[in-house]
């Protein structure tokens, strides 16, 4: 457990280190907030909110995972990971890169909001929303975690996490943009909840599959 | 494979492609002339498919039905070929509800049904108005008559049972051999056994596409023809689409790894990874949400409501068929990719 | 980079023919004699595909055959 704290602490200290990771992503969500701004000027429709929402989240996710496994081709940091089983490994990088991406969609949120004002929200259920949101930022954290880990192991570039990536998470995506979809239009709790334990189930079956798989991708 | 395995698989293939051609369909009701009825003396004509109004003219009944309390006989004014007849219905003002339905009966024929929604002028609706004057009879068409149930829009095109949907079943059989070997491939130590195995996956998934993009194609021109459309926004037809996605993108990950070891990992990793999301595409996600494609509401794949006992005797068959189709397929890309193999390694 | 340039005039006239689908010609063709020409259809698919498959393979055996 303690080897778990210490690698996730190493994670957050390396993004803190190397800001300019991170202030590059919050410049891409900035300016496609601002692009969306150009265009719309102001967004009537909570459905075109919600997709560009999302357009803008998955992005971000894709762009945030690229650097994700950037720093591992550094002998010191393999020298760290055999003092440690390669489940630790992941669990920290997957966890890492979950809040991150969620905490860049709430971003990413603040950002519509101060761009388009709230008027559209106003028939939406912000917790539920909220949550819906939370939910699927994690679930594409840990899904694209892993993607970018094959993709980091085959060595062939940034690229292949786009490719691998993409079919992957499709079924997250329908799920959460259909769940977003409602609760900013303000359906109640119970009608929403399926899609909301769906997306829940499908964080942990991406967690799962990459606690299982990922001792046999790490053996070198 | 086997020798006999492959005459099993000709013949149960043979049977079911002539019997799925050859096997006649029930006779049924294609459409009624009148856009709309009123009360009093209605005429019109009433259309079937594969009905021998002509010759059966003499058990002919044709009536109409308002819910299933009022039915009213209907009188048959010329008969003009086997599967057009015209006839005449009288109808009360007070009916039961809008509810009308359309059936035409014979000893050929058994039961014919149209349910047309048509307007009707001039009524008063009561729900529960009976009417006692007409004698009718409804009788089982599938008894009488050993072929393919009519479905109205669907007609003939319900044959496509057997080509359409054993594709999707050959898949998802390679799949799950794929899945296995890349399991194989992930638990042995020596290096020659895991190649051995990885390969084995490839050849199997890459089977699988193929039956995959044919599925996906024979759905499409099903569609366009049924529905209207060449695609819909349907959770099964979606992760179809996703699931020929994941394994392209498996194929781009074998590509890009050169180093034969590393290349084996990896593929065998995506692909447990890409068969649980086509477990959950297509068999999960599909259970909780409404579509066009038939057997929804707990099933996926069919209710025991949709197979008919005639269209059961020549699926299964042809499920069968085309798995071990599938098969054979597979050990041929298998020994291809192998002699393949040898051969770059020696030239 | 020549099989792409020969690949873009094909997308060209997909595309463009794309609209004669939606004549009703060829639903007519189709919905006669009962959408039987439908099942014909999806059966002349299922066959030329898996032909198009053993093609494939004998092609491919018959380059390695040709180089021993």
């Amino acid at each position: 457990m303690s080897s778990f704290t210490a690698l996730f602490k190493k994670e957050i200290q390396l993004e803190l280190r190397r800001k300019h990771t991170l202030a590059g992503i919050l410049m891409f969500v900035l300016s496609t907030v601002f692009v969306c701004y150009l265009s719309f000027q102001n967004i009537e429709s909570t459905k075109t909110w919600g997709a560009l929402l999302w357009i803008t989240g998955v992005f971000t996710a894709f762009n945030a995972m690229q650097k994700a496994f950037a720093s591992e081709s550094n002998g010191t940091q393999l020298y760290l990971y055999s003092l440690t089983h390669p489940r630790y490994v992941i669990l920290s990088k997957a966890l890492y890169n979950a809040l991150l991406v969620a905490l860049l969609n709430l971003i990413s949120v603040f950002f519509f909001m101060l761009f388009f004002g709230m008027e559209v929200l106003a028939t939406a259920d912000i917790i539920q929303f909220l949550v819906g949101l939370l939910l699927g930022s994690t679930g594409l954290g840990l899904a694209l975690t892993f993607v970018a880990g094959l993709a980091f192991k085959s060595g062939t570039g940034v690229g292949l996490v786009a490719i691998l990536g993409f079919p992957v998470i499709i079924p997250l995506l329908i799920t959460m943009v259909r769940h977003t979809t409602f609760a900013l239009e303000g359906m109640s709790y119970l009608q929403n909840s399926l899609n909301l334990v769906v997306l829940f189930v499908l964080n942990i079956v991406s967690l799962a599959l990459a606690f299982i798989l990922f001792p046999y991708l790490w053996r070198e | 494979m086997k020798l006999w395995l492959k005459i099993i698989c000709i013949s149960l293939l043979l049977y079911a492609g002539v019997s799925s051609l050859y096997h006649p369909m029930t006779p049924g009701g294609l459409s009624v002339s009148a856009s709309e009825l009123h009360p009093g003396r209605n005429d019109f004509t009433f259309t079937g498919y594969g009905s021998h109004f002509n010759d059966a003219m003499s058990s002919l009944q044709v009536f109409v039905t308002s819910d299933t309390s009022g039915v009213y006989c209907a009188e048959v004014l010329q008969v003009v070929d086997n599967a057009h007849v015209i006839v005449s219905v009288f109808l009360p003002d007070t009916l039961s509800s809008n509810n009308l339905g359309f059936f035409a009966n014979n000893d050929l024929d058994g039961t014919m049904f149209v349910e047309s929604p048509l307007g009707s002028e001039g009524f008063t609706f009561v729900k529960g108005t009976a009417n006692d004057l007409c004698e009718y009879k409804i009788t089982n068409s599938e008894q009488q008559f050993f072929g393919f149930p009519f479905q109205p829009i669907i007609m003939e095109s319900i044959r496509n049972l057997m080509w359409h949907v054993p594709m999707w079943f050959t898949m998802f059989a390679l799949m799950i051999f794929s899945f296995a070997f890349s399991i194989r491939a992930l638990g042995k130590n020596g290096g020659a056994v895991i190649a051995e195995y990885d390969l084995k996956a490839s050849a199997s998934a890459g089977t699988g596409l193929l039956f995959c993009v044919l599925g996906l194609i024979t759905g499409s021109v099903w569609a366009r023809f049924t529905w209207g459309a060449w695609w819909t926004n349907d959770p099964q037809l979606n992760g179809a689409m996703v699931v020929f996605m994941v394994y392209v993108a498996y194929f781009i990950l074998r590509k890009s790894t050169p180093d034969e070891d590393k290349r084996a990992r990896l593929s065998a990793i995506f692909n447990i990874f890409a068969f649980v999301l086509m477990v959950v595409l297509l068999m999960v996600m599909p259970r909780f949400t409404e579509g066009l494609h038939p057997g929804k509401s707990g099933n996926p794949a069919f209710s025991k409501y949709d197979l008919d006992s005639s269209l059961r005797s020549v699926f299964y068959p042809a499920c069968f068929g085309f798995i071990l189709l599938g098969y054979w397929l597979f050990t041929l890309n298998l020994r291809m990719k192998k002699i393949e193999i040898e051969h770059e390694t020696t030239h | 980079m020549k099989q792409l340039i020969k690949i873009i005039p094909l997308c060209l006239f997909l595309l463009l023919s794309a609209n004669l689908f939606a004549q009703d010609g060829m639903e007519e063709y189709f919905y006669e004699s009962g959408k039987i020409k439908v099942v014909v259809a999806v059966v002349a698919i299922v066959l030329i595909g898996l032909f198009v498959y053993i093609f494939s393979l004998e092609k491919r055996l018959k380059k390695i055959e040709g180089k021993r």
